[in-house]
This record gives C-alpha cells, structure tokens and sequence, in this order.
C-alpha cells in the first residue's frame, strides 16, 4: 500500500474539503510562516521553548497517526523519541553534520517502531498498551546499563555539532508545518481510508484485500520514523541527553497531547503538544504541578468535551465571528 | 543456598504482585478497565500511612487501617466522579481517564510530600524462623500471610455473600444482573472499594521494603499488570498464580542474570507469554478492543 497523496476527495476525515483546507492546510502554513520571520526577534529561552514544544507536537503527530487512525494504543512513544535522540547524540559526537543526524535519528527509531509494531499485530487493546509501556520502561534501563556508551544516569553531554539555537528552531518549525500538511494529505488518500477500515473492522478490511499486518507495521513504523525525526531536533536543543528526559511520563504526556488534540486530527495533535509543551516547561519551578494541570485537563477532556479542542475553538472564534475565506 | 533465598524474596515480592493483580482484576471485572491510576491511588496510603507515624507519632494499628481507608475513599471517588459517568466509553477513553486521574494524584502527592524518597518504618522486625541456613523475616512472613488470607476471605466474599455473588454476575452480564434486581451501581463502588483496598494493603506493606518515592508504587504496579496479563484478566485465581510466577521468575531473572533490568525482563516475559497465548495464560479469548 503506497502512500498516495493526489486522492483526496474522501470522507474518511470529518469536515467538508473548502473548511477542511482552511484549518488543516493553509492555517498551519500561515501560523509556521509567522513563526519563522518571529524567530529572528526571540530571545534564547522563547526559542528553546518553542523548539521543544515543536519535538514534541512531531512525536505526537507520529502518535496521532497510530492512536486516531490505526486505533492501537501506544505508551511507547517516548521510548521511540529517544532512539531517535540518542541515536541523533552518536553521531553528532563522532562528527556528523547536524542535518545528517535528522536521517540517523530516523533510520533508528523508524527500526525500532517496526519492531515494536510487531507485538501489535497479535496483541491489541490492553495488552498493547501493557506491551508498550513495559518497552517505555525497558528502554530507560536500557540506557541506563549500556552507560559506558549513554553516560548512564548522569547523562551524556551533545555539544558538539549541533545546529544554531535560532537555525534549530526555523528547521523544527519548518519541518513541523510540513508533516503536518503531508500527514493530512497522507490520511485523506487510499493509505488513510486502509488504515482506517483496518482500525473500524478488521474483517472489512481483511475482505477489502488490505494487509492488516502491514496497515499496522507501517503506522508503527510511520510514527517512529517521526519520533525519530523528532528526537535529533530535540537533542540540539538540550545538548545533553539524560534517561530520565525519556521516562513514561513523557509517553503518557504524548498519548494526552494526542487526546487533547482531538485523535484524528494531525493540526489538533500539535495544538494539543504545544499546549503540553509550554506547560511543562513553564511549571518546572513547582513540580508536580503540571501533572496536576494535564490530568484535569484530561479528565476535563473525556468527560465533557471529547469530540475535539480544535472544532470547540473552530466553533467558539466561529460565533465571536471570525470568518475566513476558503 | 542462593537460588533458595532467590526463591523466598521471590515467593514475598509476588505475594504484593498478587494483591496488587488480584485488585486490578476486580476492578476489571467490574468496569472493563485496566486502572492505570492502581499505583498511585495505592501510593496515598502509603503516604498517609507515613505521615501518620511519623510526622504525627500515632500507632501502627491504628494509622495503617486509617490510610487504607484513605486510599479506599480515594478509590470510590474516582469511581464516582470519573469511572460512572464513563461507563458506556470505548475502553479507550477508560484508560485515558485512568491516566489523567494517575497524573493528578501524582502531582498532588509530590505538591504535599515532596519529590525526594521517604524512609517508611518497618511494620515488623526480626527474623521469622531459619531453615537450613535460609532466613525468613517476620517482615516477609507477614506479607505472605496477609496474602493467604486476604485471598481466602476475597474467595469466601464472592462464593456465599450476596453482594460477592452479585458482583459475579454483574461481571458476566450485567443487563441479566440488573433484570434480576443487581444494584450495578453499589457492585461498582464495593469493586473499586475492594481494589483500592487491596491496592493500599499493597502499598504499605511494601513501602518499609523500598525508598518511598511518588512514583515508585506505579513500579510497583506494573509488576502487578504483568500478573494480571499473564492471569487473562479475568479470574482471581489465576491472578494469585500470576503474581507469584511473576515475582519469583524475576527474583531469579535479577539474582543469575542482570540484576538491573527488571522492566526489560517484564517487557520479554510478556512477550513470550502473549505471542505464545494471546489472551495470558489461563484467559479465555475475550476480544478486547481498544
């Protein structure tokens, strides 16, 4: 099954096509071209922020993909971003440009997500959600053991290398926007309309002539490659790696970013891990307190709203009477 | 004489394994959810437990009995509040939600008792008995012990009383349950009221045996999830043998081979087990969709 991107007249995603490109197409283009003239005029730490913010809404499109449309539930995403990051960590120390890290970190976590994929295509539901949260914390030991290359618990510094605060921050922009748009396109064509009838009915899907192992393996396989694209950015902005930046809370804050955004849509998940993102980093002074603020988000979420934060504000700038022009 | 004294931590650490497994499958039964929240509603008594004796010098008697029955109230408020309202959700949703509640009970425990380890007094001390040159503590032998018995009683609750033989039946169906005049609310509550019990009685068993951090009962409780995946979910039983097999075979896996990758360990286990039987070793098929 190919990715084909030209079909795009599909139901398979709610909304109509005009409002559709509005909101998933041509407002995140505008807001990343916005957010790529700012970054001239931001201050270091602004940058990083927004830089770590923006790893995380990569990761989280990756999770969105798999959780919303292929409907198997990951606690490993996390894991994955730091194959990606560590991976991304080697090979800068050893010399290797920073744009080539991006494609190391890839090709490691992208791996990594195939095989991670495969439990998955005869596990689901709890069990998947187990298998992956016992890999999240299989992988922070693993790091931890192997500290003669990781630099174990106390970390390993990646000062060498990396790009730019300011460049860092225009490259994760950059790419954000784009697997954003290419992930909506992505889901709108026959790949997205497979993935889906494999996750509502597996049989349908089965009599459709549609792998299900291979719809499953590659979304896997889809959102490890994004992690891994996500890690690298995310290591030029720390310059230190550390197992416990990679710890199943960063899974689970993914997953809620996930769910925040509204599942099924690519733009909602990087709202929802903006959001995530942000308040994170600016509740550090009081730990604990973010934990707080996402569980009631969450709860808040799937108690009263579920259908989607972005079509609630869609809805809301639509009665304070903001139109926009298809 | 190694692999003996192995075999014993092993037997202990699945003992907790067990109670946590066993009120993870109550829960389940009842409300169709793997309670990610399990470790941290557990960890409030802990917690309270410690503030109890230590900061407030009350007596062990009286203060654990107490903090279990924080931990209960907690349980039945998130079952009220959260659980209910949800009941007809996809699974996913469930365990979304069981996920925010873990994230605000663990931001509330590090806001009021801080981030840094506690040290938790031992409920018991000394030395229990020795047996050709292996030793058993009081302490060991006292979670064992509650084990058995809380698994006896639990049996005996669902075998001759009624609400037990209510719940049961809720389990199985709980349109026939409510026909036949099942209150399914008060099944809910007395389920969750038992697992956050079980889960409490857990939790402060254990803590004296570990550095008492925020997140360390949900480690805890993972090896608990374990036993419950390799139970199938669904019988009590099995539970009990899965927590057991589950502590021993990683008591072993640390003692002969690495000693500091039990999540790893967890992570083969469960492997192997599932692709072998999907649905654990003595489940029976039921098709979870999340």
């Amino acid at each position: 099954m190919s990715a084909v991107v030209s079909e795009s007249k599909t139901q398979a995603t709610a909304g109509s096509g005009a409002k559709d490109a509005v909101w998933h197409v041509w407002a995140p283009l505008g807001v990343a071209l916005v957010a790529a003239a700012l970054g001239p005029f931001l201050g270091g730490y602004v940058l990083y922020v927004l830089t770590f913010a923006g790893a995380y809404a990569i990761v989280s499109l990756g999770n969105n993909l798999l959780l919303g449309h292929a409907g198997l539930v990951s606690l490993g995403q996390g894991a994955l971003m730091a194959f990606g990051a560590y991976a991304a960590g080697f090979a800068l120390r050893a010399g290797v440009p920073w744009y080539g890290a991006i494609p190391i970190g890839m090709l490691a976590a992208g791996t990594v997500g195939f095989i991670v994929g495969l439990p998955a295509l005869r596990l689901s539901g709890h069990y998947l959600a187990l298998v992956t949260l016992a890999f999240a914390l299989a992988t922070e030991e693993i790091i931890i053991v192997f500290q003669e290359y990781t630099g174990g618990v106390s970390g390993m510094p990646v000062a060498v290398g990396v790009p730019s605060p300011l460049l860092n921050y225009e490259v994760t922009v950059a790419l954000l926007a784009l697997l954003v748009v290419s992930q909506h396109f992505l889901l709108q064509g026959r790949f997205g309309r497979a993935l889906h009838l494999v996750r509502d009915s597996e049989r349908a899907a089965a009599a459709a002539g549609i792998s299900i192992a291979g719809m499953k393996l590659l979304a896997f396989t889809y959102s490890g490659l994004l992690a891994g694209i996500a890690g690298p950015l995310f290591v030029s902005a720390t310059q230190y790696l550390t197992p416990s930046m990679f710890d199943l809370w960063l899974s689970v804050n993914v997953l809620a970013a996930v769910v925040l955004g509204g599942m099924n849509r690519a733009v909602g998940a990087a709202v929802g891990a903006l959001f995530v993102a942000v308040v994170i980093l600016m509740s550090t002074a009081y730990q604990g307190l973010a934990s707080i603020i996402f569980g009631t988000c969450l709860l808040l979420f799937v108690l009263f709203v579920r259908g989607a934060t972005l079509r609630t504000l869609s809805r809301l700038l639509h009665h304070l009477g903001v139109r926009r022009h298809a | 004489m190694f692999a003996g004294q192995l075999i014993i931590s092993g037997i202990v650490s699945g003992a907790i394994y067990a109670l946590i497994a066993v009120g993870l499958v109550v829960i389940y039964k009842a409300s169709h959810v793997l309670n990610f929240a399990h470790g941290h509603v557990s960890a409030v008594a802990a917690f309270v437990a410690f503030s109890l004796m230590v900061d407030k010098g009350m007596a062990m008697p009286l203060a654990v009995p107490l903090s279990i029955v924080i931990s209960i109230l907690v349980a039945l408020l998130m079952e009220r509040v959260v659980i209910a309202p949800l009941a007809e959700e996809r699974p996913l949703t469930l365990v979304v939600a069981t996920l925010g509640v873990s994230m605000i009970i663990s931001g509330i425990i590090i806001l009021v008792w801080g981030p840094s380890p506690k040290e938790f007094p031992p409920l018991i001390s000394g030395p229990l008995f020795t047996m050709s040159g292996l030793t058993v503590t009081k302490a060991q032998g006292l979670m064992v012990a509650t084990t058995l018995v809380v698994v006896a009683l639990l049996w005996a609750f669902f075998k001759f009383s009624t609400i037990g033989v209510a719940m049961r039946g809720a389990s199985e169906s709980r349109v026939i349950a409510s026909l036949l005049g099942v209150n399914l609310r008060l099944v809910s509550m007395t389920s969750w009221a038992v697992g956050g019990a079980l889960g409490a009685l857990a939790a402060v068993l254990v803590a004296p045996q570990v550095s008492l951090t925020p997140d360390q009962l949900t480690t805890v409780v993972i090896q608990g999830f374990a036993a419950v995946v390799l139970a199938g979910f669904t019988n009590l039983g099995a539970a009990v043998i899965g927590g057991f097999i589950t502590g021993v075979s990683l008591n072993l896996f640390s003692g002969f081979v690495v000693s500091d990758m039990p999540s790893t360990f967890l992570l083969g286990l469960l492997l192997v087990v599932l692709l072998v039987r999907p649905h654990g070793l003595f489940g029976k098929g039921e098709t979870v969709r999340l």
